[in-house]
């Protein structure tokens, strides 16, 4: 009974595992009376939930009002197009769609009323809102301040209410989605987006803001990175002025080029790079020091398989484990560390281990043991376009200090 | 039957002044949260289901009949949106994780497809139940609940074990469930 009551616990609190999950349905198939409990306390669980975890009654009430409003508001714009004559309706178009304008940008200031909506989503996807983790699906409204995180493995594509602007997450990137008066505002926290930009309404541009500095978008399509110590911008088409947030240094990003934020690395636009006329290569690792100017530890510039790192003798180094590829410069290098096929994608060079360009970031701490490492090189950013040919690297970590 | 001040707002709603809708909104929405939850299965949202059933009677106002129940009208628009969310999830069955899912799901499809409007009674009779409850108590469930607080930062806030707040948390929510099956076996007789 104990252990029933453990599994039902952490399946009612959101840390049940798939081993327990599997352990608690052979429990639930076993014995009606367990499953009848265990339906009741989740029902019961979805109440409590509701009641003093969902929206204000005041919030509540707004949305459902918003979405009143606007289905009003699309009635009106309806019947207006079925009118001949528009030239002599012209002001009263302009009037009536100021008012659409402005009841959406009230509405977006409250934040309550659906923003966009889920086109497609796949599995592992998960959505935040008010605390609470939402399994998502597609065709579900999202609201300003919902947290979006794509699965491990298939992107996640939104489309904002009432212009075509899209958005594809890439798989593992987590954003969170804001609206108001000003425009539409994204927070991306990690991976990588896709955006399809429609003018935006106002001069108000679509903000896409990452730790390292935020992309104003009026209307055009273009691809942000993000990773932990460095942001990169791509435009596909129009202009993007992208600022970095540390000292306010900004470049404009036209068509075909790309900028990465980056420290305190000159803010310039680069033309994108053709794709590698072969898949690229993992020719090797080196173990460097993880400040710059990030130089091979002599004596471990090429790791062979199965090399020996001595933490005694490299005792007070700062140390860092770097791919080298061919080309030189890849569009992105995903890492895979002992169990976690997914530790590190670095999208600017040199492609390390651990994330953190310069003085002060974080360096590599092995502990004693065999460790293995796999770098997988890819044309397109944060693992997109054309795999290259992965290297694994095994090493023994021994620490006689 | 409405209340008068909810009658009178449904007439201006009918007449086409919308924004009278936020009182009947108001009114209900708190029943209707609570009513939609208890048949609602994880991975749908009571409350995104609540807001499509609110629109939706908006919408059809005008086959609302004066006089009669609003609530339990917009109470069956809400069912019949549960059960097509539950229908479209059975036939995706991608992602399923196993029993444990399909045992909630199925039992509430059975129950919404054998009646023709919600479950209302053990809401209610839940809300109760959690009002009689010690302060010390409320206060956890709050905590799980409200603030969506992890059993051990439950067991920091209250100065107990992690795993002293998981049996807390367990007996609680099985009392609770004794406590509503009372309370409707009591209505009954």
């Amino acid at each position: 009974v104990d252990r029933f009551q453990d599994l039902v616990s952490e399946h009612l609190d959101g840390t049940l595992d798939a081993d327990g999950a599997a352990e608690l349905s052979r429990s639930l198939e076993a014995d009606p009376a367990r499953s009848a409990l265990f339906v009741d306390l989740v029902r019961q669980a979805g109440v409590l939930s509701t009641e003093l975890g969902g929206p204000s009654p005041e919030a509540f009430t707004r949305g459902v009002l918003a979405e009143v409003e606007r289905g009003k508001s699309g009635f009106v714009r309806s019947v207006m197009s079925d009118v001949r004559g528009p030239r002599r309706l012209l002001p009263l178009s302009i009037a009536a769609g100021l008012l659409v304008a402005l009841g959406l940008a009230f509405l977006l200031a409250l934040g309550e009323a659906p923003m966009a909506e889920l086109v497609q989503a796949g599995p592992g996807a998960r959505l935040r809102r008010e605390g609470v983790d939402r399994e998502v699906r597609a065709g579900m409204p999202l609201r300003s301040g919902d947290e979006l995180v794509s699965g491990d493995e298939a992107p996640l594509l939104l489309r904002y209410r009432g212009e075509p602007t899209e958005l594809s997450l890439e798989p593992r990137t987590r954003l969170v989605l804001r609206g108001g008066p000003s425009g539409k505002r994204i927070e991306l926290f990690q991976g990588e987006i896709s955006a399809r930009v429609a003018p935006q309404p106002g001069g108000h541009p679509l903000v896409i803001e990452a730790p390292q500095a935020r992309a104003e978008v009026l209307g055009t399509r273009l691809k942000l990175s993000a990773v932990e110590d460095s942001t990169r911008l791509e435009v596909e088409e129009g202009r993007v002025r992208l600022t970095r947030s540390t000292d306010g240094a900004s470049v404009d990003v036209p068509a075909r080029h790309y900028s990465m934020a980056e420290g305190e690395a000159p803010l310039v636009a680069e033309p994108v790079a053709p794709a590698p006329p072969r898949p690229p290569v993992v020719t090797g690792f080196s173990l460097i020091h993880a400040d710059a100017p990030r130089q091979p530890v002599p004596g471990y510039e090429t790791l062979r398989d199965g090399a020996e790192i001595p933490l005694g003798r490299l005792a007070g180094l700062r140390l860092n484990l770097q791919a080298h590829t061919d080309p030189p410069r890849v569009g992105s290098l995903l890492f895979a560390y002992d169990g976690d096929p997914h530790f590190n994608t670095e999208i600017q060079w040199p492609y390390t281990l651990i994330a953190g360009q310069g003085r002060g970031k974080r360096s590599w701490v092995p502990t004693p043991g065999r460790h293995t490492v796999t770098a997988t090189p890819y044309t397109g950013t944060y693992g997109n376009g054309v795999q290259g040919v992965p290297a694994t690297l095994t090493i023994v970590v021994t620490d006689d200090r | 039957m409405n209340d008068p001040g909810i009658e009178e707002a449904l007439r201006q709603v009918k007449d086409g002044r919308a924004e009278a809708y936020a009182t009947v909104v108001s009114a209900f929405q708190a029943r209707l949260r609570a009513t939609v939850a208890y048949s609602c299965p994880p991975g749908i949202d009571p409350t995104e289901i609540a807001h499509r059933a609110f629109v939706e009677a908006f919408r059809q106002i005008d086959r609302y009949t004066p006089g009669t129940r609003f609530f339990a009208w917009v109470a069956t628009i809400a069912r019949t949106l549960l059960l097509l969310e539950l229908r479209k999830r059975k036939r995706d069955e991608r992602g399923r994780d196993g029993y444990v899912r399909h045992v909630v799901e199925r039992t509430l499809e059975a129950e919404l497809e054998g009646r023709s409007d919600l479950e209302e009674a053990r809401g209610e009779a839940l809300q109760d139940c959690v009002r009689h409850l010690p302060p010390e108590l409320q206060s956890i469930l709050r905590l799980r609940y409200s603030k969506d607080a992890s059993i051990s930062s439950i067991a920091g806030e209250v100065g107990k074990s992690p795993g002293a707040v998981k049996f807390l948390l367990f007996d609680l929510r099985r009392r609770l469930r004794d406590c509503v099956n009372g309370k409707l076996a009591l209505r009954e007789t």
